[in-house]
Order: C-alpha cells, then sequence, then structure tokens
C-alpha cells in the first residue's frame, strides 16, 4: 500500500473518528461551562463574522476561549475524517450495488447520507460565519424608507397588523399583541416589488432576509400612533447549504431510523438489509486493503 | 392556573411514594395503578402548563416534560414486559419529578417569538429525547451495578435496548435541534442562539452520543465499556442540558 493511501485510510478510519467525535463533545462541554461563567463574551457572536470576533473577543480572553480555538481544528479534521470514510464506504457500497433490494441499499446508504448531510451542515455554518451581511435595529415606521445594506436598494413598511390573543386564563397574555404581520416594498432602480413578513416567517427579497426582531405596539390598548417595527436583515450564502442539509439528515436519519426500531434489519426474514450486510462484510474481509479498520 | 400546575405534579409526585410502598411490598396491581394515577396527574400538569401559555411557549417546562416522558418509557418498557429495565427506569422516573418538584425553574411568563411552531416542536422533540437519553443511562448503570454484585455478565438484549434508546434518542435530538435552528433562522435571522444556556451542552451531548454510536462499528469493545459509554452519557445530559433549566431549592407548599 501506498504511503498516500495509508494516511487516506488513517485519517478516514472509524478509530479516528472515534476520537475526534469524543475531543468535540469533551471541548463543546468545556465551552458550556465556560460560556455559564462568562456569557458576555459569546453573545457577540450573533452578530460578528467568526474571524472578527476571534480577532477581538476570541484572543482577548483566552482563558475562556481557548476551547473555541482547539473545537475549530477538531472540526476540521472532523470533516476531513469523515469525507474520507464517506467517499470510500459509499463507493464500495455502490460498487455491491446488484447484489441487495433498494430498501437494503438504502439502509446501508443512510449513516453515509447523513455524514454527507453532516459535512453540508458544517459547510453552511462555515459560510454563515465568514461571509454576509448582518444589520441590526433597522426601525422602521410606516411610509418611511431606507437603504437596504449593501445595496442600493430601498424599502418601506406599509400595513402593519397587529394580533393580540383572547386568553381567558391567563392575565399576563390577555390583549399582548402575539404576532405582527407587515407589508415591505422594495424599491430598485425602476422595479418595484410587494413582500409580506410576519414575526418568525421573514420574508426574502434579492438573497437578502428580512427578520422583524420586535415591534410596537405590544398590546391591543396601547397607543394606535406609535407602531414601529424593528427589522433584522441579513445576506447570508450560508443558509440554503444549512437548509440542505437538514433535510438531507432528516432523510438519512428516516431512512436509518425506521427499519432499525421496528427490528426488520436483525430479523433477517422481513428485511434483507441483515443478509446484504454479510455479504458487504465478506467482500470487505476479501480486500483488505479497502477495509481501514486493523 | 398556576396553582392547579403546581398542585397536580405536586399530587403525582406524592403518589409515587405509594407505589414504591406497594413495589417494596410486592403488591403488584396496587404499584402499577398508584404509578399510573402518578403519571396522569404529572401528563396533565403538563398539559395545563402548555395550554396556560398557549400560542406562546413556557419557558424552562422541559424538566416537567422529561419527568412525563421518562414515566412514559416506564410505562412503554413495562408493556414489554421487560421487569429489570423496568425498575431502573421507574426509580429514575421517580428521582427526576421529584427534583424537578423540589428545583422548580417555575417561570410562567414568555416572550412573543416563542409563538411558533417550531419552538413547541423543539421543546417536545428535545425533552423526549433527553428521556430516552436519561433511561438509557439508567438502565447502563442499573445494569452495571446488578452485574457487578451478581457476577453475570451484561447481556446482549440488554445492550439492544440501550442501543434502541440511544439511537431513538439521537434521531429526536438531531431533528429537535434542526426545529430549534429554523426557529432561531425564522426569528433572529441566525440557525445558532448564542444567548441560549442550552446550545453548548445540547451540541456536546449529540457529539457524545455520535462518538457512542461510532464505539459500536469500531469493534473490539467490551460490552462493560459501551455500558459504561451509556452510563456516563446519562450523567452527561443531566448536568448539561437537565440542570440549566432547573431553578434553586424551593420546598414545596403542600397545595396553593
Amino acid at each position: 500500500m501506498s504511503m498516500i493511501s495509508k494516511m487516506l485510510h488513517a485519517l478516514g478510519s472509524i478509530r479516528f473518528a472515534v476520537y475526534l467525535l469524543l475531543c468535540t463533545a469533551v471541548l463543546l462541554f468545556t465551552g458550556s461551562v465556560c460560556q455559564n461563567i462568562e456569557p458576555g463574551i459569546f453573545v457577540p457572536l450573533n452578530s460578528l463574522m467568526l474571524f472578527d470576533w476571534l480577532r477581538t473577543f476570541g484572543l482577548e480572553n483566552p482563558s475562556r476561549t481557548w476551547w473555541f480555538f482547539l473545537l475549530i481544528t477538531v472540526l476540521l479534521l472532523l470533516g476531513i475524517n469523515t469525507f474520507i470514510c464517506t467517499a470510500l464506504r459509499t463507493a464500495k457500497i455502490i460498487g455491491l450495488r446488484n447484489h441487495k433490494s433498494i430498501m437494503a441499499m438504502l439502509f446501508t446508504l443512510s449513516p453515509h447520507i447523513m455524514h454527507f448531510a453532516f459535512l453540508i451542515l458544517m459547510t453552511g455554518y462555515f459560510v454563515l460565519y465568514t461571509c454576509g451581511i448582518n444589520s441590526y435595529n433597522n426601525i422602521m415606521k410606516p411610509g418611511i424608507q431606507r437603504h437596504v445594506p449593501g445595496s442600493d436598494i430601498r424599502m418601506e413598511l406599509r400595513e402593519a397588523s397587529f394580533y393580540p390573543v383572547d386568553h381567558s386564563v391567563n392575565e399576563s397574555l390577555k390583549d399582548m399583541h402575539v404576532d405582527a404581520k407587515c407589508t415591505v416594498v422594495f424599491f430598485d432602480g425602476d422595479k418595484t416589488d410587494m413582500r409580506t413578513a410576519g414575526l418568525n416567517r421573514p420574508c426574502f427579497y434579492k438573497r437578502y432576509s428580512i427578520h422583524v426582531a420586535d415591534f410596537n405596539p405590544k398590546k391591543a390598548k396601547s397607543m394606535p400612533k406609535d407602531v414601529w417595527i424593528n427589522f433584522t436583515i441579513r445576506k447570508n450564502a450560508g443558509i440554503p447549504l444549512f437548509i440542505a442539509g437538514i433535510i438531507i439528515f432528516t432523510v438519512g436519519v428516516l431512512l436509518y431510523v425506521t427499519p432499525v426500531l421496528s427490528k426488520r434489519n436483525y430479523s433477517g426474514s422481513r428485511f434483507q438489509g441483515s443478509r446484504f450486510k454479510v455479504r458487504l462484510m465478506k467482500y470487505e474481509e476479501r480486500k483488505p486493503t479497502l477495509n481501514p479498520e486493523p | 392556573m398556576k396553582e392547579l400546575i403546581h398542585n397536580l405534579f405536586l399530587s403525582g409526585c406524592i403518589l409515587y411514594f405509594p407505589a414504591i410502598v406497594a413495589a417494596l411490598a410486592g403488591w403488584k396491581t396496587a404499584r402499577n395503578l398508584f404509578y399510573l394515577a402518578a403519571v396522569a396527574l404529572v401528563f396533565l400538569s403538563a398539559v395545563v402548563r402548555i395550554y396556560y401559555n398557549w400560542p406562546l411557549m413556557c419557558l424552562f417546562q422541559e424538566p416537567y416534560l422529561i419527568s412525563l416522558f421518562v414515566a412514559i418509557i416506564t410505562l412503554y418498557l413495562y408493556a414489554r414486559k421487560d421487569e429489570r429495565s423496568v425498575v431502573a427506569a421507574g426509580i429514575l422516573s421517580v428521582a427526576i419529578s421529584i427534583f424537578t418538584l423540589l428545583f422548580p425553574g417555575d417561570i410562567y411568563t414568555s416572550f412573543v417569538k416563542t409563538n411558533s411552531l417550531f419552538a413547541h416542536l423543539f421543546s417536545v422533540l428535545s425533552s423526549l429525547a433527553r428521556a430516552a437519553y436519561m433511561c438509557s443511562g439508567a438502565l447502563s448503570l442499573w445494569m452495571l451495578i446488578v452485574g457487578t454484585f451478581s457476577g453475570n455478565e451484561i447481556k446482549g438484549s440488554g445492550q439492544v435496548l440501550i442501543k434502541n434508546l440511544i439511537i431513538a434518542g439521537f434521531a429526536l435530538h438531531s431533528v429537535g435541534m434542526f426545529f430549534g435552528a429554523l426557529w432561531s433562522y425564522a426569528g433572529w435571522g441566525i440557525p445558532v442562539q448564542w444567548e441560549s444556556h442550552l446550545f453548548l451542552g445540547m451540541a456536546g451531548v449529540w457529539f457524545f452520543y455520535s462518538f457512542y454510536l461510532h464505539l459500536h462499528l469500531a469493534g473490539r469493545v467490551k460490552r462493560a465499556s459501551l455500558s459504561l459509554a451509556a452510563s456516563l452519557g446519562g450523567i452527561l445530559v443531566f448536568i448539561f442540558t437537565f440542570l440549566p433549566d432547573t431553578g434553586k431549592l424551593r420546598l414545596p407548599e403542600l397545595m396553593r
């Protein structure tokens, strides 16, 4: 076996993955303790980009942030390990495609679907924290226009409506506005576009997402003249990757969990997964060079 | 209404005691009746708690939900006629409920951004996952203790049950965290909330159980080591994802 091949198998081995996963868990638990001691250091990560945070809060508080630097390194190694492991094993499974039913194939592929989704999620997080536009406290009153950050597009708030809850048993919720809906008009050169945004329902325009962060009036009986909505405006390429990762991971989980929890793969009679697994194991025994495990 | 929520949960916890006495005395019917009544009261308390704040989500409701879900898992194990697992999960369900009663995170106010289906799904699924993890931890700890005293090896069937509980917990945890991320994105524009006191602990638990599941693939790992890892997982779940949602010690008023 060549040196490169040996290195590839070592980097993509399950044993290495086990150590990396344990390291990641330990670092996150350490981070949880550090965050509880001084939460103020980590809250700016909601608005700052990763490298800006590392340069400022990260380097200024090494006693509380050292674990974060290590975590990035370990996650990078875990990404490499997952990529190699998934690529090698998926290729092996696809090589055996003529020996199994479609269900067995999907079941055997399901962990690798989750691994693939994990890689997409990690990439999504990285893109999310390294590039994009975050703009906070864009307080707007109806009829007033403002520029969308980082562009010539102007936006205007129109028709804001608020929804109180009619709660008979909880006095603190009575007449409280629990939802807000508004129309946002975008002026882009000669073009005008309208979108509807609401609480927990952002609107999207040209890769920008507009989120309702806060609003007034809070109660149905407040002064109706003092109407404003505070928007958070973001532009981020990481979100589509992140959503794709979520969907693919969930599909992988469902494909894996359904037969495992209904014991179909253990019986062998109702589901061919186990028989296929035996074939796969025999195949791996015949080709020990493909197996990264000792 | 707050009094009703408290009194229902308190009554449920009180009913666990005659269930324990009946279990020790070997009166199966009485034990089952008291236990079922206790679970019904804890369930009612959780339902009223959710209804009280609906459509918003009640903050710090998770310890109460976890107490309920651990009790439901115990009933499920009883239905499977797995007597040894029922003892371990039953002890856990009583202990967790009493702990929640003594250290309540009784905060009934909420904030408007919890008015989201994603928020409710996140809370319920992540509580269910934590309950499954804790049960697997209790089961493996019980098997380790019983195995040490009786000199018997841990049986394979017990390991399969523990592994299946962990797989179910891991799947629910993953999907629950995704709902949490979607809620965070819809509300704040970013899928991670660094203000959250739970985020890093939940992520740590997720990676720990990824480690546990990969351990099965690594080969040549003894059953005792797997049980130790599952027990440690239960303890970590308690420290990092259960304790942060509880409050300070407050002796319960008998009836409000």
